[in-house]
């Protein structure tokens, strides 16, 4: 049950939200059920909707998929002056990443109102875009949400991985950091991330 | 006494430099290095595998692959056939070996005899339950693979083609790396990007 106080304050902390922002944005691959995630989905989404149909700041928005290349998506991440930008690079067949999704969604959640801006970015095949948004909106990602229509070879070439998840902290177009499963003994945690972003977002 | 615990904290320090050094990544595999050792993988067919008994093989491909991933799927026909092509009778002169390092409930050995043989796989397909020569392989997707000449040096690392999508493959990677090894020659390609699902490794701490 959310408390009228709770409705209040999280009223007042959108309506705050938008002047400094920070970008967050990650990979997933996705095969869908995520069964241990059903709870945090649930809180994050009851928190959601609170935020998104009660404030003037934060418009009910609904949750999209759109495709993009990967030079315009750059291009995007240079748009959001001064924020703080997390890029969640994920699919639809990717278990870990799906795992880890609702991480995001909290994040948005919890941050969005200090300026965090969340960006996932999807690197599923055109063929399987529906079932990414499916699962997105499972999700309520009620945040931009991409679909990359490069080839692997191009991300992968531009970030220097191979698998993916991966999430990339982005500030004013320029990466600040990268979390990625490149090294198999350092593969990067949630934590990992929620520390960088709260970091990155007091600066 | 002095001497003695200088003597050993220097020791201390040195050793620690070198276990950091390899921590950083000091041990990952690069073409012209030798096949990590392994033995004790158990497979689909009841047996214990090892490096050492794939040794009469001039040539040794392996793919780290799981059940779960839906990339790793759509290349099991392309397994198959290409056991079927290199490594399909007692002569050949490959090896082809995939090997399952993950860790979810669908990939267990029981599930991996399942899907075998529903599948009809044609190679053996071993469990590596301690990640360890998935970590040597550095393997970070499945599928991934590893070509290993005669003296058992990597020649090719990466995916077997460049498509995901049997109908959309322009070009094989994997097959001119084996044939040239079997030629004792490097492959005009020795690297590319696999590409696939990510492997979780178990955390060390």
């Amino acid at each position: 049950m959310i408390s009228a106080k709770l409705l209040t304050g999280l009223l007042l902390l959108s309506a705050l939200a938008g002047s400094a922002s920070v970008v967050v944005t990650r990979y997933y691959h996705g095969d869908g059920t995520c069964p241990s995630c059903c709870s945090n989905v649930t809180r994050a989404s009851l928190l959601a909707r609170a935020v998104s149909s009660e404030s003037p700041a934060e418009a009910p928005a609904p949750v999209e998929l759109k495709t993009i290349k990967l030079a315009k998506l750059l291009e995007e991440l240079k748009g959001h002056s001064g924020k703080l930008v997390v890029v969640d690079l994920w699919a639809d067949f990717c278990v870990p990443c799906k795992k880890g999704f609702p991480h995001l969604v909290e994040m948005h959640q919890r941050h969005a109102k200090d300026g965090l801006v969340c960006i996932s970015v999807s690197v599923d095949e055109l063929k399987n875009q529906e079932a990414a948004l499916k699962f997105l909106k499972k999700q309520q990602a009620a945040f931009p949400n991409y679909l990359l229509e490069d080839r692997a070879e191009v991300w992968q070439e531009h970030w220097n991985i191979v698998a993916i998840p991966a999430v990339f902290l982005y500030r004013d177009g320029a990466k600040i950091a990268q979390f990625d499963y490149e090294d198999p003994d350092k593969q990067f945690t949630y934590d990992d991330v929620e520390q960088a972003v709260v970091k990155n977002l007091v600066k | 006494m002095k001497r003695l615990a200088i003597a050993l904290f220097v020791g201390a320090c040195v050793t620690g430099l070198a276990l950091t050094s390899l921590a950083q990544g000091g041990n990952k595999i690069a073409i012209g290095d030798p096949a990590p050792s392994f033995s004790g993988l158990p497979g689909i067919d009841g047996k214990d595998h090892s490096l050492a008994q794939y040794s009469n093989k001039d040539v040794l491909v392996l793919c780290v692959t799981c059940n779960h991933c839906p990339v790793a799927v759509q290349y099991e026909p392309r397994l198959i056939d290409f056991a079927k092509k290199f490594s399909g009778s007692p002569d050949s002169k490959v090896a082809f070996v995939a090997v399952c390092v993950n860790t979810d409930e669908a990939d267990s050995l029981e599930k991996m005899k399942e899907r075998a043989k529903e599948q009809g796989f044609n190679f053996p397909y071993v469990r590596d339950n301690s990640q360890q020569l998935g970590k040597q392989l550095n393997a970070r997707v499945t599928p991934e693979f590893y070509v290993f000449n005669k003296e058992r040096k990597l020649v090719y690392h990466g995916a077997m083609d460049d498509s995901n999508d049997p109908s959309g493959v322009k070009t094989n990677y994997l097959e001119p790396a084996v044939n040239a090894a079997l030629q004792g020659q490097a492959p005009a390609t020795a690297e590319t990007k696999a590409r696939g699902c990510g492997i979780q490794y178990k955390r060390v701490n």
